[in-house]
């Protein structure tokens, strides 16, 4: 599905509801799946890597190149796969905004 | 295809948005409530996050069990890998933040006309806003012959706890050369690849205390199982010969149990067995059915958005209860969708539009120690529908090197280490 079959859909929504509904999630909405594995806040207690706290160039060039395939990993170039790249900047500066 | 979760549309709308946030704290006379019934993966996670987006929202979560046991992991006990104490969180934590309330005790009737919740101890609590997050229940009788009573001789040990050390004992009791039953049912129920990491579970179990020629029969009522190729890999490799799986199409589909002499009857034929571990039929947690939110299936309808029943206004529906579309039942569904519902909540009681969800599901099973496998996949909301982001479902690639297979042994630890604090710290 495209960009733009996404928004149209996403219009269609708001207008079968009878109100404007926000369009494409919040970055809270996308960073609070991150925590499922990564801890609350980031933190992690257990195996998973930390997220808090890096800088955003860190974790931005990080989650690209898991993207891209440079970088191996597990399950994070799989996840990354759906994510745009303002998606990835979103998500890094909210996790290094937490410091 | 589509890439990203269209963050830029969303920018271009904040503007419009902001109007509504602006309502907060003007729009409520009282401190709204919210009551959330069921402590598990959905019900403590969305108490936990309604309580971080607004600390002016009062929480109460209602739970029956003093204690709560993980059943992702409950497999790994059954296989000596961990034990069930390991699995056992108390709700200490959750109780002491500012703003949620826990109380022990059974939700027994839900009035949803008068916004109130019963409880078995004789308590009526008032509610802006209900979320049930009951779990499962077992359809006893569903499967001819299997009610309350077999399950002792059968335990099905799909809610953690004392029928998974029922399970446990029973295969400690087997001698070498026995046979294992397991029966799995059609779907939709908990858990879909459970019931073959637990069929590996058993395997390690027997093959590691001098039990290695015993037999596992899986009588399925499934032609293909989640992450086939990656489990029969694994089975091959570690339980050459051990697990025989009988799909629907080879008579796989159970239809009869006998707890006196332990005979699962199939389309196959009948399977003696000396542990046979049933996974029976479910539906949606009995508090959600008796009220009124489950559909004549068992399941219950909700709105993708904000995870409102269809048919109980003000009444959420989380987790394996709900039917959620493409995400499949299991604890990271439950507390992605509680997320969800947290903010759609949190927007509501503030007179606010609820945001565009985004929700993630990860299963890890484990076929053997140090040897870990993955689904992933990401999901998002439709006008009618939870569905999954194109492209985004992918498995743990077939062809990995050991030391792949080990790290994800090991980060599924790390993800229940990092849920449940999340959903108790």
């Amino acid at each position: 599905m495209t960009r733009q079959a996404f928004a149209t859909l996403a219009l269609g929504l708001a207008l079968a509801a009878g109100a404007a509904r926000a369009e494409g999630p919040t970055v809270e909405a996308i960073a609070r799946n991150c925590m499922s594995c990564h801890g609350e806040g980031g933190v992690s207690p257990g195996s998973m890597p930390t997220i808090y706290g890096k800088s955003t160039d860190w974790t931005i060039g990080r989650l690209k190149e898991f993207r891209s395939g440079k970088r191996e990993a597990t399950i994070m170039g799989r996840i990354m796969k759906a994510f745009a790249d303002d998606d990835i900047e979103a998500v890094a500066e909210y996790f290094a905004a937490r410091k | 295809m589509k890439t990203g979760f269209a963050r830029r549309e969303f920018l271009m709308a904040i503007g419009a948005a902001g109007a509504a946030v602006s309502l907060k704290g003007c729009a409520r006379a009282a401190k709204p409530r919210v009551v959330v019934v069921g402590g598990g993966f959905g019900g403590a996670s969305c108490a936990k996050y309604i309580n971080r987006i607004d600390p002016g929202i009062d929480v109460v979560v209602v739970e029956r069990n003093r204690e709560y046991v993980t059943c992702p992991f409950s497999n790994n006990v059954i296989g000596g890998l961990r034990t069930l104490g390991s699995l056992t969180h108390g709700y200490e934590g959750l109780g002491a933040r500012d703003g949620i309330t826990v109380v022990i005790d059974t939700a027994t009737a839900v009035d949803a006309q008068a916004r109130t919740v019963s409880l078995a101890g004789g308590n009526r609590l008032a509610y802006d806003r209900l979320v049930l997050s009951p779990g499962i229940a077992i359809r006893w009788g569903a499967l001819d012959g299997y009610d309350e009573a077999a399950a002792e001789a059968m335990p099905h040990a799909w809610k953690a706890g004392p029928q998974t050390l029922l399970l446990k004992r029973q295969l400690a009791a087997m001698e070498d050369g026995g046979t294992v039953v397991i029966a799995a049912p059609e779907y939709p129920y908990r858990c879909p690849p459970a019931p073959y990491e637990r069929a590996s579970m058993v395997a390690h179990y027997l093959k590691t205390n001098g039990k290695a020629r015993s037999k596992i029969v899986i009588l399925d009522a499934k032609d293909t199982i989640p992450k086939q190729a990656l489990f029969e890999q694994g089975w091959g490799r570690f339980y050459e010969g051990m697990i025989e799986w009988v799909p629907r199409g080879q008579g796989g589909t159970a239809t009869r149990v006998d707890p006196a002499t332990k005979t699962v009857y199939a389309e196959a034929g009948e399977f003696k067995a000396d542990v046979a571990c049933i996974v029976p039929p479910q539906s949606a947690g009995g508090i959600a059915i008796s009220a009124g939110a489950a559909d004549e299936d068992g399941w219950c309808p909700i709105d993708p958005w904000t995870l409102e029943s269809t048919l109980r206004p003000g009444v959420h529906v989380l987790g394996d209860s709900c039917i959620a579309g493409a995400m499949p039942k299991s604890g990271f569904s439950a507390n992605s969708q509680a997320k969800v519902c947290a903010a759609a909540i949190v927007a509501l009681l503030n007179d606010s539009q609820p945001p565009e969800p985004v929700f993630m599901n990860t299963c890890y099973s484990t076929i053997a120690p140090d040897y870990g496998i993955s689904i992933y996949g990401a999901y998002r909301a439709t006008e009618h529908a939870i569905v999954a982001v194109l492209g985004s479902v992918s498995l743990s690639p077939l062809d990995a090197p050991d030391e792949v297979r080990k790290a994800e042994f090991e980060y599924a630890q790390g993800w229940l280490a990092s849920m449940t604090g999340e959903m108790f710290g």
